[in-house]
């Protein structure tokens, strides 16, 4: 049997060390396809931890239908996708998070440290990350979380459409459309 | 397989969603042909430049944080529970029992109402049916013992009223 199956029947007869070892090894794979799929690093955070939440509160009525993590990130896509349609809602469709946006403040209180090279560096690998979810914000939702699932994730085509909830087919279209438009993005 | 063929499998040769037996065709063929090649670069400096990108790791006490908001929840829910548990009939057999005290004893009150000589009794009347009519709710047995004292003071409310009133109860004696 699966070993996170497993957990999760631990999880569901009521051993709760099952549910801290899921999120050991879960913990930051979530936080940061969220924050791929958001673009809010704080909010990346909050969200994992709804998703946590939601699959502790489904235990009790979990069946091993599925595999773990495709059931995972769908929880996880799920809560993105409302959390998106929360700050559309709102006015505020994509933002990254000030850290990022106000980039030169933060960085320059960096570089103004003892240590410039550090900071200096830690500025660049900044404005990159910066650069990149950018470049994924300028997708499409379902374009994104395909080529999120695929590229940081390693999931496979058929992994993904069942996340997804789309065929296999539809999923090699996302992903192509995605690369396309991001081939061209860096071409400029 | 043809060049337009292979190209159009790039993609799914690089994510390794290629059949085992196409992939040293499709390998082959990229190495030889230039536009192949091109294409094959291209989505690889796609990958590799996302790749790039650094990952965050779960705050200080993320486990913590959850354990605490699944124990709100708990609380939350086991505060509902209990409310839950006090059904409906039980809420309606209370208020039907209040209105009933109050039907019967409403009577005792507008009786008690007479001239100055006696309000002071009706006072009285009205004071011991208004504490038989909660004692009715909130515990039964008290009210029962009450059921004397109300026709006792019924009884003086009437003879203040009208020394040579005869009480139909039959209790006139308690005005005396």
């Amino acid at each position: 049997m699966d070993e996170d199956i497993k957990l999760m029947l631990d999880l569901k007869a009521g051993n709760n060390t099952a549910f801290n070892l899921l999120l050991e090894k879960y913990g930051k794979p979530i936080i940061n396809y969220i924050y791929r799929f958001t673009g809010s690093k704080e909010d990346a955070k909050d969200l994992a931890q709804d998703t946590f939440i939601k699959v502790y509160n489904a235990a009790p009525n979990y069946t091993a239908s599925a595999k773990f993590t495709t059931w995972l990130y769908r929880i996880a896509s799920n809560i993105s996708i409302d959390y998106l349609r929360r700050r559309k809602a709102s006015g505020n469709p994509t933002s990254l998070d000030e850290e990022f946006e106000t980039g030169d403040g933060k960085f320059k209180e960096q570089i103004a440290d003892k240590n410039i090279r550090n900071a200096l560096e830690t500025a660049e690998k900044a404005e990159k990350d910066m650069e990149i979810q950018k470049a994924l914000l300028s997708l499409p939702e379902n374009q994104r979380a395909a080529i999120v699932l695929k590229i940081y994730e390693e999931k496979s085509y058929a992994e993904i459409a069942a996340v997804m909830g789309v065929s296999v087919p539809a999923v090699e279209s996302l992903i192509f459309r995605a690369r396309q438009a991001l081939k061209d993005r860096i071409k400029r | 397989m043809k060049h337009e063929e292979i190209k159009g499998k790039i993609m799914a040769f690089m994510d390794g969603e290629v059949k085992s037996d196409l992939k040293d065709e499709i390998a082959q063929h990229i190495a030889s042909c230039p536009q192949c090649l091109e294409e094959f670069e291209a989505l690889s400096g796609v990958d590799s430049y996302l790749k790039n990108a650094g990952e965050i790791s779960p705050p200080a006490y993320f486990r913590e944080n959850i354990v605490r908001k699944l124990n709100e929840n708990k609380e939350r829910r086991f505060e509902f529970n209990i409310l839950k548990l006090i059904p409906a009939s039980a809420v309606l057999a209370v208020f039907v029992l209040f209105a009933s005290a109050l039907m019967i004893v409403s009577p005792y009150i507008y009786a008690g109402d007479g001239q100055d000589a006696s309000k002071q009794a009706a006072d009285s009347v009205k004071s011991a049916v208004i504490t038989c009519m909660t004692s009715s709710v909130f515990a039964p047995a008290a009210y029962a013992a009450l059921c004397g004292k109300c026709s006792e003071n019924m009884c003086k409310s009437c003879m203040a009223k009208d020394p040579n009133h005869i009480c139909q109860c039959g209790g006139h004696k308690h005005g005396k």
